[in-house]
């Protein structure tokens, strides 16, 4: 061994040290293909190792479903920015965070190019107020906003963006539970701007999302109580967002469905007049409770 | 000769620490994987931390498609080469009978293009093999959505 080449070593070590095997699909038509003809699985499948990991969607995800669904810009449904004062919890400023966001994909996706500044500035307040504020830094997204007011795509792009880093912000400092609370808030709004723009316009496709939407409800509230032990406000929004579970499941045309259904991914139930009326009333209590902290 | 062996024993320790330690991050996996999402939006993803034991195990990934909203999911590895097939279900592993929608790929290759007629919940199933016990990895699913036009940014 040559004593001399320690220089050598060491560069040899720090490339060890931060040097890690990552790899990915790739988009080169190696792809593995959908099964045309699924197969049934039909063995007795071994039951998994542990919890699933459960996957939620993005709110502006959510936002483009809705609007696909001829979702109506409505002056004056979203949570007024002043209201960003009253939130003094990190609780509160992380939900509230999750509703400025549906508020600012709603305000995007309909052309409305102030308010969405707005919701932006909101956004970046109460993620500043969280210790999360470089997210709208890198890559000089809130920059890159601005300068793509008139263009809907690019600004979608641009919150899809923001969206991955506070993902991995969140990842990396080991704030999954935030991001929870965040996706809690984000949901509720969401659902109550659905619920409103159904109850001026009476559109039944809006009603046909709102159903959709609460397909994955409960695994929201799987999500944050797999946190709950993180943060004591969590139990809180887990007694919201499961009342709306409650309400919803109790209906009747729901009831009858899944007694109907083999299985989570049967057929969706159809909510009579008064049932959405219920699950609007619900839904409107959860967030007004939600915005006024 | 003191510091060549205050080196190797850097070394080793660093080693061990990975290993015994090294549930891996999302920000680097991310940063591989993104591109294979393009045209799509990033939505999400779900990391899944793998610790090998001398017998197989399958790691399940709950994941919600809405009907007619178009979707990719680009799989990445991270610190691992063991071969880990994906078998995705529209059942999860309770039921009796399920379909299996997608086969033939491995988490270090697989994309998941869909489109599904209604909102399904998917059961996507990682089939982790035997290994060296205690060794370490994770297996990330990006998601990216698209509703038809893709973004193009100034």
């Amino acid at each position: 061994m040559n004593f001399k080449n320690i220089k050598t070593i060491r560069t040899l070590f720090a490339a060890f040290a931060v040097f890690t095997i990552v790899s990915c699909g790739q988009d080169n038509g190696s792809e593995a293909q959908d099964n045309e003809q699924p197969v049934v699985d039909s063995n007795k499948t071994e039951e998994s190792t542990g919890a699933a990991t459960v996957s939620l969607p993005s709110p502006l995800q959510i936002a483009s479903i809705f609007k696909r669904s001829g979702l109506v810009y409505i002056e004056g449904l979203t949570n007024p920015v002043s209201n960003i004062t009253n939130y003094s919890s990190n609780s509160s400023k992380a939900v509230n965070l999750g509703v400025y966001s549906s508020d600012m994909a709603y305000c995007v996706l309909n052309k409305q190019n102030q308010n969405s500044i707005n919701y932006l500035k909101s956004s970046r307040e109460l993620a500043n107020q969280l210790g999360m504020g470089s997210i709208f830094e890198t890559g000089g997204i809130s920059t890159r906003f601005e300068s793509n007011l008139s263009k809907e795509d690019s600004l979608a792009s641009i919150i899809a963006e923001l969206q991955m880093q506070s993902d991995l912000f969140l990842e990396e400092n080991e704030l999954e539970h935030v991001s929870a609370i965040i996706f809690a808030g984000a949901w509720v709004e969401s659902m109550y701007i659905g619920t409103k723009v159904y109850e001026k316009t009476n559109n039944e496709k809006v009603t046909s999302r709102i159903v959709e939407q609460m397909t994955i409800s409960n695994n929201i509230v799987k999500v944050l109580k797999s946190h709950e032990t993180k943060d004591p406000s969590i139990a809180g929004i887990i007694t919201n967002l499961q009342s709306i579970n409650d309400t919803y499941s109790n209906f009747e045309s729901v009831k009858k469905t899944a007694a109907a259904n083999e299985d989570e991914n049967g057929d969706s139930p159809t909510l009579s007049k008064e049932e959405i009326k219920m699950l609007i009333t619900k839904i409107d209590e959860v967030r007004n409770k939600m915005i006024k902290e | 000769m003191k510091n060549f062996l205050k080196y190797i024993a850097a070394i080793l320790l660093i080693i061990n620490v990975s290993e015994s330690f090294g549930q891996c991050k999302a920000k680097q996996i991310v940063k591989e994987g993104r591109g294979g999402l393009k045209p799509f939006f990033y939505d999400g993803y779900a990391l899944s931390d793998i610790s090998f034991t001398d017998k197989p195990q399958k790691i399940e990934v709950e994941f919600t498609a809405f009907a007619k909203q178009k979707y990719r999911m680009v799989f990445c590895t991270s610190d691992f080469t063991e071969v880990v097939p994906i078998n995705i279900y529209d059942k999860s592993s309770r039921a009796k009978v399920r379909n299996n929608v997608f086969t033939n790929g491995t988490v270090q290759k697989a994309i998941w293009n869909l489109t599904p007629a209604k909102t399904t919940t998917y059961f996507i199933t990682y089939e982790v093999p035997a290994s060296t016990p205690n060794k370490k990895g994770c297996v990330l699913m990006l998601i990216g959505y698209s509703d038809a036009s893709a973004a193009v940014e100034d």
